[in-house]
């Protein structure tokens, strides 16, 4: 049960860290965030 | 025996600095060019007695590009005749006020203080900051392979002090210049080199923000037109034996056994060589040149995955007279919310707006030869332009597009323009791609945020293929015309090493 607040106050965190942010950091972290999946596969060219 | 020990496919910057170098270590090279004059987007062509450049129009960090001469026992400024241009650029910003930037950093400081004097402090500290980031960053970061895990520890082993500016890589360009600056028009002036390595402000990763200052390391023109420096690198090679063959196309790479074993020309021929240096599109080449099977699974999910850089039309013009600038280059910029806002409401949606901006690159100011006696020519370097335009097709856009562009321009910029024009022409990415086979006329290859550099780049030595080197924007570390010739120096080390060790036959 502690740990489902703890994490659920970190992921409301995070959320709310994120609203905050301007607009332009919000886009560098989205652009960063879409490339995720692909870091591995790129690592291998 | 082979035929030669190494081919170089493509007559680009980088492909030309990694043959030469390697020419003056003994080895029989030969540059293979599909188009008929070398260079790539750093070229210079002729019509009706006016030499134009095709794309790049200015040499930024030329101790960079000095190195590479220097290993030949040469220098940049002996083998190309440059041109110092001073002031580093013109700003003719949104609301119509100017303001040149000197390459002098007590005048440039002395523009600031006129320009924005609350922003005094602001460039101080940008200053500094990014001063002690691009001397370290020139040191460690340009000439040191990014292959794997390994390489990049090595790299900031060699140079700790990156380590000190690693916020600089967690931050967009935006980001780092507003933590500097808090002037809008300050920032404006600013926004435009963003697209110097691709990408608007606020997604290009941060320590590009290093570029409006190091203008001021020296910017210069290729006294004849900019395809003077691969003409350069050309030279140096073919002082060494060095081949170059232009209207050469190569259609595929042979290999065997995980071995490159040398390449196949579009007319049958095979040039046999246990070493290619490719200087093309590293997507292009590894998806349609190597033979399928040869590449594993994940290697080709890898490569689907990168997203071509940005392309950007280019308007040619030809002029009867000087036209009003004050410099050899001149950025007509947008604020730089709107300069996002034109890549993510415009640019990302296939759209081409007529109100332009980009640069204006008058080029006889620094080398009247260009041209006939008394007349004038501009490059103009548009906004970004999407491969593929929403509904249309730039075939079908052109003329009309051409004819709106230098209305607007006449309208801001440039008066009584339509009346001095001698000639223009407009190349579109689609021109881009068909004369320089490079992919939806990309520029810089492949995107260059975060994710697409260093160990997520197109790795410079190939992991898959024994032999097989990659220079150019397409490896790390990106790019631009001292950042290409970086790579070819990094390939030419990389196969030296390889040789030391025993890896290559």
């Amino acid at each position: 049960m502690t740990w489902s607040f703890i994490l659920l106050g970190v992921v409301l965190l995070l959320v709310g860290g994120y609203q905050l942010l301007p607009l332009s950091r919000k886009r560098f972290l989205k652009n960063l965030a879409s490339q995720l999946r692909y870091l591995l596969p790129r690592y291998f060219v | 025996m082979t035929d030669v020990d190494v081919v170089v496919i493509g007559a680009g910057v980088g492909g030309l600095c990694a043959g030469s170098l390697l020419a003056h270590k003994g080895k029989r090279v030969v540059v293979l060019e599909q188009a008929e004059r070398v260079g790539g987007c750093c070229s210079t062509f002729e019509k009706d007695g006016y030499k134009i450049d095709l794309g790049a129009s200015i040499i930024e960090f030329p101790q960079v590009i000095n190195w590479a001469f220097e290993r030949m026992g040469t220098t940049f400024f002996d083998e190309v005749d440059l041109v110092p241009v001073d002031p580093t650029y013109t700003a003719i910003l949104h609301d119509g006020t100017k303001v040149s930037f000197p390459i002098d950093l007590e005048k440039c400081e002395a523009v600031i203080k006129s320009f924005a004097p609350d922003q005094l402090d602001g460039w101080r500290r940008y200053s500094k900051t990014i001063d002690g980031f691009l001397r370290a960053a020139l040191d460690g970061f340009f000439l040191s392979p990014a292959r794997n895990t390994r390489d990049v520890f090595r790299l900031f082993a060699k140079t700790p002090a990156l380590l000190k500016y690693g916020s600089l890589f967690m931050n967009s360009y935006e980001g780092v210049l507003r933590r500097f600056f808090s002037d809008e028009r300050l920032l404006e002036a600013f926004s435009f080199q963003s697209f110097y390595a691709g990408l608007p402000p606020a997604i290009l990763p941060g320590h590009f923000a290093m570029l409006p200052y190091g203008e001021h390391f020296g910017i210069y023109y290729a006294r004849g037109g900019m395809i003077g420096v691969p003409r350069g690198f050309q030279r140096c090679g073919e002082r060494a034996g060095m081949k170059v063959e232009l209207g050469c196309k190569v259609d595929k790479l042979i290999s065997d056994d995980g071995c490159v074993k040398g390449v196949r020309l579009q007319d049958g021929t095979v040039i046999t060589a246990d070493i290619v240096i490719s200087n093309i599109n590293a997507k292009k080449l590894y998806l349609d040149m190597v033979e399928p099977g040869v590449l594993p699974n994940r290697v080709i999910k890898g490569l689907e995955s990168y997203r071509y850089s940005m392309a950007t039309p280019m308007l040619y013009l030809c002029l009867d007279e000087a036209p009003p600038l004050e410099g050899h280059h001149t950025l007509m910029t947008l604020p730089m919310k709107e300069t996002n806002a034109y890549w993510f409401d415009h640019y990302e949606h296939g759209h081409f707006p007529e109100e332009q901006f980009g640069i204006l690159s008058w080029t006889t100011h620094s080398d009247p030869s260009l041209a006939p006696e008394g007349k004038h020519i501009v490059a103009v370097t548009l906004a970004p332009g999407p491969y593929r335009l929403a509904g249309t097709s730039w075939d079908e856009e052109k003329p009309c597009l051409k004819s709106a562009i230098i209305d607007h321009l006449e309208e801001r910029y440039l008066p009584e323009l339509s009346k001095h024009i001698v000639h223009a022409d407009l190349s579109t990415p689609v021109d881009f791609e068909r004369m320089l086979l490079s992919p939806e006329g990309a520029i810089y290859a492949l995107r260059q945020d975060l994710f697409n550099s260093l160990v997520f780049r197109p790795s410079a030595e190939s992991q898959h293929l024994k032999g097989l080197y990659l220079v150019g924007a397409s490896t790390h570390p990106g790019g631009g015309i001292p950042t290409v010739t970086a790579s070819g120096m990094i390939a030419a080390d990389l196969i030296e090493q390889a040789e030391k060790e025993g890896v290559l036959p």
